[in-house]
């Protein structure tokens, strides 16, 4: 243990010695704090169009062109028929009454008693939901909604319109969009040549004619590459938040949020319910059947500790390229080469598609504990077998 | 008990053999130089000692610790360069002894760092990047990487690479001053005149084989006697040295020396002058190790002097 204690403490030094370490921390603050900072300028952006007055203006061309087409309607040398006129009509005052509905809605639940509404809307939603003409996607909504509404009730959360974006949400989308790619680049810029390196410039001699055993050494630096990525996995999601914080204000930490929705695709028809016709078509429906819903803050940590940890099967990936490979350049490209294919180690999209090889059905019903303890699994014994690999192979071209 | 014992090693790559049956044994306080021309297997057969690659064949100990089988108690007994001395050339000097220090295990670090700086002089650039050493300052750094955990046996492949005369100097000077507190120390080299100087014994390596292992005053007083021939062309006279199998030097354009006793000698004069060669003169000469060892590792003469 005092062994693999000191590999570690020599591959950090090595690591904070290194230009690419402090080019990547660069990086990730760079991208993590103008990702949200543009973030929040569109959300500046949009904020007009969301605004009472610019409502009140889409409005009032909307009751404009209503009085036109009634003139029409009147005027008999008008060249349209009455009917297409009395159609259109419909449509425009449709669109008035859910504006004003909407805006109804919205001063009801920013000033009024929100509550009452709420109970109100709840009662409405749950008669709707028997309503058996819904289809499989509309229906789904609607419960999801209605769970949605059940719990800000229960925990007197008043829900956020919106122009009250939060800095959860907004660290939540950004969040995902990060880890997508980004944070495996940096992950295998940082990672890439652990081991390479000291094969392609040769130190790997001096390194392994030491008494301590090869396993130690190799040992050493994966949990080294482990420990970088966690740090850099969650400081980045914390700087993420903190700048989002500052721009957005601190409120919205308890509206509630889902963990454990499964989606399955599905025929949906919006004409006929249930028919297989034309007029369907295939989308994923949420199943809400096995879903928690915990406040925004506790999602957003959660999240964050899931991308670390699936952004630490990325680097033990790439680790293990890296030992695989001898050269530098070779290692890091085949590193790139796995994270660009590997949408794929995305702990969902993965469990998914090996879910799909093994059985040849597609399920998501994988709950995320099991996800966890595969991808824990599949790391250790891969990193066990090249370790056995390491522990006996000849050094002879360094 | 020997510092270091080689016993019938045998290293294939592929189907190709590299080492063929090795033996070899050196002692505490022992200099002993391993001398082979490019290519000969001196790394290789320095790798599979330090435990980077395994033998094909044989037993490798290490003060009585066998490589393989206690792999620790055997490397922590020596300290070595292997080929260049690579060492991580985004730290500075310093830092890269503690790298190695921590490998070592040795209990006071720092008191250790500064009196392998002090043996090896390196000081002064000791805190600079190692990017800025040159090969000879590179080369003290990886001396003092070896010496670092007190090792009873220092294996050292062409260590003088690189350092300059007063450099050579005071690394032979160490090397005796190591050797008289009983380390055993095994320098590979292709340069026979360095290794002379500081070496107790001697091993000859040619493809993978040992071809002659003497100490070094034995070497020097055997004095194998040899002849210059003094000839008007040589290219005509080569090529029948050649075809004999008889090896030589060519030692300038009109020179060439010969390794034989004084009847062949003149059974080889008596060829050559039927075969029309005009022959200017025959000296008896005095060879030095550094002929012997170029005639020994010639294939089948034709090797050309500097
Ligand atoms: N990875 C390898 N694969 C196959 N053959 C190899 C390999 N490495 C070395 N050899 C062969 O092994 C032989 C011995 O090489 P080695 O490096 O031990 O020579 P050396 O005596 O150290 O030479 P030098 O004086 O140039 O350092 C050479 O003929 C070389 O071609
Ligand atoms: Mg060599």
């Amino acid at each position: 243990m005092h062994e693999l204690s000191r590999v570690m403490a020599n591959e950090f030094m090595k690591l904070i010695h290194r230009l690419r370490m402090w080019f990547t921390v660069g990086l990730m603050l760079v991208v993590a704090i103008g990702l949200s900072v543009s973030g929040y300028m569109n959300y500046q952006n949009s904020l007009n169009s969301y605004s009472q007055a610019s409502r009140q203006q889409v409005l009032g061309t909307q009751e404009q062109n209503l009085k036109k087409l009634e003139q029409e309607l009147k005027d008999k040398k008008s060249s349209r028929k009455p009917s297409d006129i009395k159609k259109e009509i419909a449509v425009v005052r449709a669109d008035i009454q859910s504006w004003k509905g909407l805006m109804q809605k919205e001063q009801q639940i920013r000033f009024g008693d929100w509550k009452t509404f709420f109970k109100n809307d709840l009662q409405k939603r749950t008669r709707d939901l028997k309503n058996s003409k819904l289809n499989v996607a509309s229906a789904a909504k609607l419960e999801g909604k209605r769970l949605q509404m059940e719990y800000q009730l229960q925990h007197d959360e008043r829900p956020l319109l919106l122009t009250e974006k939060s800095s959860y949400q907004a660290t939540n989308e950004q969040m995902t969009n990060m880890s997508r790619i980004f944070l495996s680049i940096l992950v295998v810029i940082l990672v890439a040549d652990m081991m390479s390196s000291e094969t392609t410039h040769g130190t790997i001699k001096l390194l392994l004619v030491r008494p301590v055993s090869r396993l130690k050494i190799f040992f050493g630096k994966w949990l080294v590459s482990l420990t970088i990525t966690l740090i850099l996995g969650l400081g980045c999601f914390i700087v993420l938040f903190l700048t989002n914080l500052a721009l957005y204000g601190s409120h919205g930490a308890f509206q509630p949020n889902f963990l454990g929705v499964s989606y399955s695709p599905m025929y949906v028809n919006d004409v006929n319910p249930g028919a297989l016709n034309e007029h369907a078509r295939l989308t994923l429906v949420p199943n809400y059947e096995h879903v928690t819903i915990i406040p925004d803050w506790q999602f957003i940590i959660f999240k964050a500790c899931l991308n670390t940890l699936s952004m630490m099967v990325v680097a033990t990936i790439v680790f293990l390229c890296s030992t695989a490979f001898r050269s530098s350049m070779i290692s890091t490209s085949a590193s790139l080469a796995v994270v660009v294919l590997g949408n794929l180690f995305q702990w969902t999209g993965f469990i998914d598609k090996f879910s799909k090889w093994v059985t040849g059905v597609t399920s998501n019903t994988y709950p995320i504990l099991f996800t966890v303890a595969f991808l824990s699994l599949f790391s250790i014994v891969a990193v066990i077998l090249a370790s056995r690999h390491f522990n006996r192979r000849d050094v002879l071209n360094a | 008990m020997s510092a270091l014992k080689l016993q019938n090693v045998t290293k294939k790559i592929g189907t190709k053999t590299i080492i063929h049956q090795l033996d070899l044994t050196v002692n505490a306080g022992e200099v002993y130089g391993f001398l082979g021309p490019n290519g000969s297997g001196k790394t290789t057969t320095i790798r599979m000692m330090v435990g980077l690659i395994k033998p094909t064949n044989g037993t490798i100990s290490i003060g009585g610790y066998d490589i393989r089988s206690e792999r620790a108690k055997a490397l922590a007994q020596i300290g070595t360069i292997v080929e260049n001395p690579e060492l991580y050339s985004y730290l500075t000097g310093r830092k890269n002894l503690i790298h190695f220090a921590r490998l070592a295990g040795i209990s006071n670090m720092k008191a250790r760092i500064e009196e392998v700086i002090e043996m090896v002089d390196i000081k002064e650039y000791v805190d600079d990047k190692v990017k800025t050493y040159s090969l000879g300052m590179r080369q003290r750094l990886g001396l003092a990487q070896a010496l670092l955990g007190n090792p009873k046996l220092l294996i050292l492949d062409e260590p003088t690479n690189g350092l300059d005369p007063e450099g050579i100097h005071d690394f032979r000077k160490l090397i005796r001053h190591l050797a008289s507190t009983d380390i055993a120390v095994f320098i590979s080299s292709h340069l026979l005149s360095e290794i002379e100087l500081m070496c107790d014994r001697v091993a000859i390596i040619k493809s993978g084989k040992v071809i002659t292992e003497q100490s070094v005053t034995s070497l020097i007083e055997q004095k194998t006697s040899g002849y210059q021939i003094q000839l008007k062309d040589t290219t005509l006279a080569s090529s029948i040295l050649k075809d004999q199998k008889i090896p030589y030097i060519q030692i300038d354009q009109q020179t060439l020396q010969v390794q034989l006793d004084e009847p062949r000698v003149q059974e080889l004069i008596g060829f050559l002058v039927s075969q029309n060669i005009m022959i200017h003169s025959v000296q008896p000469i005095q060879e030095t190790l550094e002929d012997q060892f170029l005639i020994l590792t010639s294939d089948k003469g034709g090797v050309i002097r500097a």
